[in-house]
Order: structure tokens, then sequence, then C-alpha cells
């Protein structure tokens, strides 16, 4: 699906903004779409990494279903970069899979009893193929469907990928197209774009990354939580996640006290802020925790 | 009063670093979240495949 094809059995993967131009035996800057003999395949389709049982707020979903737990599963790679990756395992690496059909998927979370299915750990756009027919077959069953993105994708196979969607969590890492570009080699505007169009289909919740000395500063949070307000409604719950180590980025864990007051910022604007991944772990293995 | 500890971050030698102890503490955050105090975080149960990871 999602793509244009050239002379030479060349082809252009259309699903997300990097729109890949993949010769034959190319593979996209996922890493999982490749083409061959002309037509792209999700080489990933049916391919997982982690099936769980989690509780629904870790996704993090506050406002949809919560209290239930939901059957979350997971492929391997991702079109973005984030050298911050906490998933780096799955995403940027070859990990070791096993197979599932779309119709095992839903065996599985009826003889759980868990009414919902999670696309997450992986980012679930380059999964896009087997996401929908999984969420096809949901929609049949009565159960929902909930995303956990990073929102780079396309308009047009999103709207289609929607239709089958409960709930959405997108992943808002900065407001500037310079972090993007440097830290995740991506663009911004997609994943506001997506934002609102999924704020238009289903229920949506934002995650926002606070790296200090990279996205720490008060107009940073301000403009962001501004845009929020206005294009996704006063009433986005907003999840802001503070940076650890992790993958390839070093810089110091964000501390509490800046988790805090972009909190304070954010909630000038928005009517519900809460904190992610909040505690912090030194040289000497303490950790600090504060209650939400 | 004790100084305070700068943190110094450790790199291991394949240059990436490790995220195990995430799930700890998410577990712990999930706790809080739900009002009835029901200890939820203990119910993440892994099924198959890689543990540990976030989202």
């Amino acid at each position: 699906m999602w793509q244009t094809a050239f002379f030479n059995r060349d082809a252009v993967c259309t699903l997300c903004p990097h729109y890949c131009h993949l010769s034959p035996g190319d593979y996209g800057k996922c890493g999982v779409r490749q083409n061959i003999d002309g037509v792209i395949y999700a080489i990933n389709y049916g391919k997982v990494t982690s099936l769980s049982i989690d509780p629904i707020e870790k996704k993090p979903l506050y406002r949809f279903q919560s209290g239930t737990d939901t059957l979350s599963i997971g492929s391997i790679g991702c079109n973005l970069k984030c050298k911050f990756c906490q998933n780096f395992e799955i995403s940027q690496r070859n990990a070791e899979t096993f197979d599932m059909s779309p119709e095992e998927v839903i065996a599985e979370a009826i003889k759980l009893n868990l009414k919902t299915i999670a696309f997450t750990y992986n980012e679930p756009v380059i999964w896009y193929e087997f996401v929908l027919d999984t969420a096809k077959l949901a929609k049949d069953a009565g159960l929902f469907v909930v995303l956990n993105t990073n929102g780079y994708i396309n308009a047009r196979p999103l709207k289609v990928l929607l239709h089958y969607i409960d709930a959405v969590n997108i992943d808002i890492k900065s407001w500037y197209n310079g972090f993007y570009k440097d830290l995740c080699e991506a663009t911004v505007k997609p994943v506001l774009k997506s934002a609102i169009i999924a704020n238009e289909m289903c229920h949506v919740e934002i995650s926002c990354l606070i790296i200090e000395k990279e996205y720490d500063l008060d107009d940073d949070f301000k403009i962001l939580a501004t845009w929020i307000k206005d294009n996704l409604g006063v009433n986005t719950p907003v999840h802001l996640a503070a940076y650890r180590p992790a993958y390839k980025m070093t810089n110091e864990p964000t501390s509490i006290e800046t988790i805090i007051r972009a909190r304070n910022i954010f909630s000038k604007e928005l009517d519900s802020v809460y904190y992610s991944m909040i505690q912090q772990r030194g040289e000497n293995e303490t950790e600090k925790e504060i209650r939400i | 009063m004790k100084p305070k500890k700068k943190f110094v971050f450790k790199i291991p030698k394949d240059g990436t670093i490790s995220t195990d102890w995430w799930n700890k503490d998410v577990e712990k955050l999930i706790k809080d979240i739900r009002k009835d105090g029901e200890e939820v975080g203990n119910k993440c149960t892994h099924i198959k495949g890689r543990k540990h990871l976030c989202g």
C-alpha cells in the first residue's frame, strides 16, 4: 500500500513524509519497508517483538477506558531516528521476532478477556498494513484499538487507518523543526498535522518530551501549550515525559524541578497536564519520586 | 550536609544505554495514578518476546 511506481521498478513510499525513493532491494528509512521487484512490502508484517498485558495508563492514555488493561503489541523499526529512543533495541535494530496473524492477535485478546488492543513499543505507522488488518478485525469483534505513535505519517494513510482506531497518544517531542531535524532526522509539521487530523476522528492525548538544554525554556512550553489549546482543545490531556539517557544521548536526566516548571506553564493553558517518567536516578543509585 | 553528587553517566562499551530499569519506575507511577490504590503496576504481564519496553 501507499506507493508511487516509477520506471526501472523504482518506487516512492508515500506512507510517511520521508517519501523514500527505493530501487529494487532498497529499504526505506524505517528499515522495514522494502522495494521487492517494484512493489514496496512491509517486511515486518506479522513480526512481533513483544506481547504484554499493560494498564492503559502506561501508553499513556488516562482518559480512555481508564482502569482497564490492554493487549499491547509491538514490532520492529521506526521512521524517526531519535538519539534518545527508549526502545532502540527494537526500533533501531534488528530484534528477535515471532510470528502472529491478525486473527491470532484478536483471539489472544478475547482469550485474555481484554477489551483493548494497543499498538505500541515501536512505531505502529510503519507496521501499517498489519495494524490496519488487525484493527478491522478488532472492530468486528467489538474491541477497542489504540495507537502510541510519533505521528509522522501522511494525511491520507492516517485518515484511512483512523477509521478503525478509537484512541491515539501522539508524541510531540518538540515545537521546533531544528530539534526534529537534529535529533530525530524528521520535521515537526507533519506531526502537528497528524494531531489535528486524529483529534477530529478519535480520542487524542499528547505526550511532550522535556529535555534540558534542548527543549526546556518557559517560552518553549508556552508556545506548545498554546498550540495544543488552540488546535486540539483546552481539555486535551497532555503527558509531560522527562527525558532520561538512552541509546545515543547522554545528557543528564531531566530534573523534577524542570518538569514541575513545565507543568505549571502548561497548566495555565490546558486543563489536564500530567507527569510521566518522573523519577531521577543518579550516580549513587538513589531515586526521588513525586506524586501526581 | 553532604554535597550533592553530580550525575555521571557511564556509557557501555557498545555505545548504547540499557533501559532495563524503566519498567520498575513506570509500575510505581501507574500505582499512583489509579485512585483505588490497587497495585496495578504489578499487572504488567509479559506474555512473549522482549521485556522492559517503554510505551
